[in-house]
């Protein structure tokens, strides 16, 4: 398998605060990657570098044997949309739209017309089993649905990588297991690599493997056993 | 490259959705935004429309002139010939008029609105002159209407609904001296427009933009939150900087297109309404309010662009990245030399254009010299406001906590507050250019000196103005009053000032100046009023009448004796002769019958009556008093109150942004709130915590606004030779406007604050 | 657990012979441990004994193995008390687990060795579970959740201690 993804020595600093110190991984093509650590270990910062959201303060991230933080907004905007998709705790849908222009959101960013951006929005909607509230709000559906069609939303421009971070951390543990099925599931049937970001060794158990963050430092657990 | 076009549009066509798309805040905030630009876009299409008022009153009044066009006394086939004279009367302090007509012959030429012509006793009333004479308070004027009324004007025939206008028929000898005329109507010219006006109406027009600005400003501000998180959102999943921009100019172009049809609406209901309600006795047709095209397009195109711009500047300070928006780390404390420097330029402008400084004002640097200072008020208010702010140590509880609150997140109320000031700045400085410019305000600068009782009227005859004289003289209200002719005279050509040639019996000639000797055949001499003698030989020739049939001339007689000048000469009428008729002869052609009244105390009532006694055709002049307003004059009066409601109703719409502000306030602070009030804070602090909040910006900026546009009308009346004035009412009205805009504000925030103290501030969403 | 009480609920839902509750036992509890069949006749004996049971009828060929058993009305009573009855909690302090840390600590070795490779035991074992989880049917789903829960407070445990030597660490040096 390929590296697709690699990430050595980052350090990043939030004034006083160092979050990341010495981290390091990587993620091949269609691997299910874990990033575990108790809270504050600095693994969502690691996260956020890992898909360009922040510019590290020292070594570096490639993506396909290309430099992220030597890329410019628009470019890592357009590998955010083509390449990544994202599903987070909460806040990640918006509020005004229904849950079918979610999805279709950003399939129409990437410059698809919206009728056709629509219909690949239902396939995947229907394919997390939230077809049915297609044209409800966030707000008008329970929590594990919001969070399933973030996955659809997340799915939809078929990402190459796929990272969540802590995606069923305000779901109950059923529903959270649902979603986290589904979530693998097709992650698995499109062969995206999925970086999951978690503190729940349960949620951890769905990876194929992990990296544990502490103190903003990764151990390769790999290597140890 | 059209690729790249779709997915622009495909940008915007998103944020104009995410502007429709549900959830109360958004159709709240749109409700505002249509409303705010709604009204701008009215006011701005009304203002556009100034031309074509101005333009449709010139040509109406123009229309109906009845032979003086060039060649309207040259017989026309078929047409028979008109004689008119144009009559003035007043009534209740306003002056209006209409002519008297004789048809001679049964096809008169056509009189506009008018459709039979009144015979001799018959005259055709203006639908307001019939009410007005059918009302109440008309019965006083009824007297001076006694011909049998034979029709009521149409629209064609008025320069405006609420004009009192009239046509009333005379027998011929009523017209002396006057020609036939075969047509009505003078042909159109280009309307002259007062620099002073035309400047006006850009400074006008300007100010009403800036409602437009504070609002879209004041909008953004509202559910703020929502629309970082959202626009974080959109970030996250791959938006560009660039396309979240353009997301951002398209939710506001959504409210500002909105806006626009919704201003279009509100103008055309409001051109409606100006027919059947006469707002501010403004008398303007609604079908002649027709906004220029080349206008109407400009505020089409510039609104929009104002609304997106805004909105985008509003965003430059926030950083919005996937994670969410940052905005800029602690800022520096304002610094002022830059903010000052649009007002330092536009004072500069303006004085440079000071009448003496500059030969000829030139109206575009007048123009760009206020916009200026308008533009840079706001700029220099948040460092104002932010020097209290700091300046502010100790107080009540209630007050450091409104003091730390605007020192923390001050901007966005304080960029509302800046708008608040401008317009209300922009719209002092319109009102005193407005009253200065005011033709009627100009004529009463002039003040009289003397003789404000000394009023005349004219008469067909000696006999009957003797006879009127008489009548007049048993009137309550009269001192005096004496009849006269007045020969009409070429002057001697050696004669630098004019003498007039008084006629009268000796009873009348007593009347008029105290004379011991006088018997019929004499003549006396009067001064001017510096007491000089004119130079008068005997012998010297009058010529009475130039006619082709014959040359007709007075010479003056040997004995001329010097007497007083009558004391109910006007001061500024020059030397003259008193003459007994028997001196004159027979055959002299004109004479003017004069009735000569002396008023005694300032009594309307007895005014009327004397009016009413001297008759309709008859106009009562007075020497040396202001002329009343007539009703197109009034119009321009009109426009300024309707200027004054106008920067009310925009400083209204300006604290409703001021209370979005404070809405958006309270509810970002709920929990705040919420806390404060949990560990015992009660709730009177944390009410007047939020008055001191909205009062304390909107006192400086009012305070502010009124120096600035008041130092602005003074700058700007200096580019003109017109004395300045100022109409303090309507600033002690835009003022108490804006205070109370607070206070509202404030009481309405009440109920919302009480709500968030309660318990249910403290739940988490 | 007692054997005794986990044959009684299973033959409260109908009898069954002695073959059927070995398959039906170890289908439910015997993942790692199947029960012989000594195991359960010894049982069903002691049972028969006690009136908790009784024989509901022997099949032709006769053999232990041919009778089918069904629960006696004492035998309900029986487990309805046993179900009533709350589990001792269990303060896993005989826990090999434990124990290692415990000895490298006072040993003065690397806790934190011990932890990590710990972890990466634990995680595979959850890992085997979630797969199977996915894969089975409802009992299989109780039985992984029931296991990997209770990996998962390993885990935890193992996290705090790692915190707390981290704590010390900083504290000593």
């Amino acid at each position: 398998m390929t590296e697709l993804l690699v990430a050595k020595g980052l350090a990043k600093a939030f004034g006083p605060t160092n979050a990341l110190v010495d981290a390091s991984m990587s993620v091949r093509a269609g691997e299910l990657v874990a990033v575990m650590g108790p809270s504050g270990s600095g693994k969502s910062t690691l996260l956020h570098c890992l898909a360009g959201i922040l510019k590290p303060d020292a070594g570096s991230v490639t993506y396909r044997d290309a430099e992220l933080s030597a890329m410019p907004d628009s470019e890592r905007s357009a590998l955010r949309r083509n390449d990544f998709g994202f599903v987070f705790q909460f806040g990640q849908l918006v509020p005004e739209l229904t849950f079918l222009e979610n999805v279709a959101l950003p399939l129409r960013l990437g410059g698809m017309r919206r009728a056709e951006a629509e219909r690949s929005a239902k396939v995947w909607m229907d394919l997390l089993e939230v077809g049915d509230i297609a044209s409800k709000r966030p707000g008008e559906a329970s929590g594990g649905q919001g969070q399933r069609v973030a996955v659809a939303r997340a799915l939809a421009t078929e990402p190459k990588v796929l990272f969540a971070d802590e995606p069923t951390g305000a779901l109950d543990s059923l529903n959270g297991e649902r979603v986290l099925r589904l979530l693998f599931d097709a992650a698995r049937q499109t062969g995206a690599a999925v970086v999951l970001v978690t503190h729940e060794p349960r949620v951890a158990a769905y990876a194929d493997r992990e990296v544990v963050v502490r103190d903003g430092r990764t151990q390769d657990v790999e290597l140890v056993a | 490259m059209t690729d790249a076009l779709r997915r622009w549009f495909g940008d915007l066509s998103l944020g104009v959705r995410l502007a429709a798309a549900g959830g109360r805040g958004s159709a709240v905030r749109l409700a505002w935004i249509t409303i705010g630009i709604g009204l701008g876009v009215a006011a701005l299409l009304t203002a556009a429309s100034a031309g074509s008022v101005l333009d449709s009153h010139e040509q109406r009044t123009r229309a109906r002139i009845i032979g003086a066009a060039p060649d309207a006394d040259r017989p026309v086939p078929g047409v028979s010939p008109l004689y008119s004279s144009a009559v003035f009367t007043e009534f209740a302090g306003r002056r209006f008029g209409g002519e008297m007509l004789f048809a001679d012959g049964a096809t008169p030429p056509k009189v506009p609105g008018v459709e039979v012509l009144p015979k001799p006793g018959e005259i055709v009333l203006s639908p307001a002159l019939r009410d007005l004479l059918a009302s109440p308070e008309g019965t006083l004027l009824l007297p001076r209407f006694p011909q049998r009324v034979t029709g009521i004007l149409g629209d064609e025939g008025l320069s405006g609904p609420w004009e009192l206008h009239f046509y009333v028929g005379v027998e011929r000898a009523e017209l002396p001296g006057t020609s036939p005329a075969y047509s009505v109507g003078v042909p159109p010219e280009r309307l002259y427009f007062d620099p002073l006006l035309s400047s006006l109406v850009v400074i006008a027009s300007v100010v009403l933009l800036i409602p437009v600005v504070v609002f879209v400003a004041g909008t953004a501000r509202l559910s703020a939150s929502a629309r970082d998180r959202r626009l974080a959102a959109l970030r996250l999943i791959g938006a560009d900087a660039g396309q979240v921009r353009r997301i951002v100019a398209g939710e506001s172009l959504a409210g500002a297109l909105v806006g626009l049809v919704a201003g279009v609406v509100f103008f055309v209901v409001g051109r409606d309404l100006v027919d059947s309600v006469s707002l501010f006795g403004m008398s303007i047709y609604g079908k002649d309010i027709r906004p220029s095209p080349a206008l109407a397009l400009l505020v089409f195109l510039v609104v929009p662009v104002i609304a997106v711009g805004t909105a985008l500047v509003a965003l430059r300070r926030t950083l919005i990245e996937p994670l969410g928006v940052s905005r800029g780390a602690r800022r520096a404390p304002r610094r002022l030399w830059w903010r000052l420097l649009p007002i330092l330029a536009g004072v500069a402008l303006l004085a440079g254009q000071h009448r003496g400084m500059a030969s000829q004002p030139q109206t575009a640097l007048v123009v760009i010299g206020v916009v200026l200072v308008l533009v840079g008020l706001p700029m220099v208010l948040p460092w104002l406001l932010e020097r209290c702010v700091r300046r502010s140590r100790g107080g009540p509880l209630s007050w450091q906590l409104a003091m730390r609150r605007m020192g923390a997140h001050g901007g966005a109320s304080w960029r509302i507050v800046g708008g608040f000031a401008a317009l209300l700045a922009g719209g002092i400085a319109v009102q005193a250019l407005l009253l200065t410019s005011d033709s009627i305000h100009r004529d009463e600068s002039w003040t009289p000196t003397a003789d404000r009782d000394l009023a005349w009227t004219t008469t067909a005859d000696s006999e009957s103005a003797r006879r009127l004289a008489e009548r007049l003289r048993t009137m309550p209200g009269v001192r005096r009053a004496v009849s006269y002719d007045v020969v009409h005279a070429q002057q001697p050509p050696h004669l630098n000032g004019p003498v007039e040639l008084i006629v009268a019996p000796c009873p009348a000639l007593r009347e008029l100046t105290p004379i011991q000797n006088c018997a019929e055949g004499d003549v006396f001499s009067f001064p001017e009023p510096n007491g000089e003698i004119a130079d008068l030989p005997p012998g010297t020739e009058f010529v009475l009448s130039t006619a082709p049939e014959g040359r007709l001339s007075w010479r003056q007689p040997e004995r001329v004796r010097p007497i007083a000048r009558p004391a109910f000469h006007a001061p500024w009428s020059g030397a003259g002769l008193l003459i007994t008729p028997a001196a004159v002869g027979q055959g002299v052609p004109q004479l003017q019958h004069l009735v000569a009244v002396r008023l005694g105390e300032d009594d309307p009532l007895a005014l009327e009556a004397i009016r009413n006694e001297i008759g309709l055709t008859r106009p009562l002049s007075f020497s040396a008093r202001a002329t009343p307003v007539s009703d197109s004059e009034r119009t321009y009066t009109a426009i300024r109150r309707l200027v004054t409601v106008g920067s009310v109703a925009a400083l209204a719409v300006a604290a409703g942004g001021l209370l979005v502000v404070a809405f958006e306030h309270v509810r970002h602070r709920r929990r705040q709130f919420a806390v404060l009030s949990a560990t015992g804070v009660p709730y009177s602090t944390l009410a007047w915590s939020v008055l001191w909040q909205n009062a304390v910006p909107v006192v400086l900026g009012t305070g502010a606004a009124l120096a600035c546009g008041l130092g602005l009308a003074t700058l700007v009346l200096n580019t003109t030779p017109t004395p300045q004035r100022y109409d303090w009412e309507a600033i002690g009205l835009t003022g108490a406007a804006a205070v109370l805009a607070v206070l509202l504000a404030t009481v309405m925030t009440l109920p919302q604050l009480r709500r968030a103290m309660r318990s249910e501030g403290l739940r988490t969403e | 657990m007692s054997i005794g009480h986990a044959l009684l609920g299973l033959l409260e839902n109908g009898p069954r012979h002695g073959y059927d509750l070995k398959r039906a036992y170890d289908e439910r509890f015997g993942h790692d441990r199947p029960l012989h069949y000594g195991q359960v006749y010894s049982t069903l004996s002691r049972l028969l004994r006690n009136g908790l049971v009784q024989v509901d009828g022997t099949e032709a060929g006769g053999g232990p193995e041919r009778k089918r058993y069904a629960i006696t009305e004492a035998g309900v009573t029986d487990i309805d008390g046993w179900l009533g009855t709350p589990e001792k909690p269990e303060p896993y302090l005989q826990n090999t687990l434990y124990a290692k840390v415990v000895l490298a600590l006072m040993s003065g070795r690397s806790a934190q060795g011990v932890l990590d490779s710990q972890r990466a035991e634990h995680l595979r074992m959850m890992r085997a579970l979630t797969r199977r989880k996915a894969d089975g049917d409802l009992t299989d789903q109780l039985v992984c959740d029931h296991a990997l829960f209770h990996l998962e407070a390993d885990l935890r445990w193992l996290e705090l201690t790692a915190a707390r030597l981290d704590e010390l660490r900083v504290v000593s040096t």
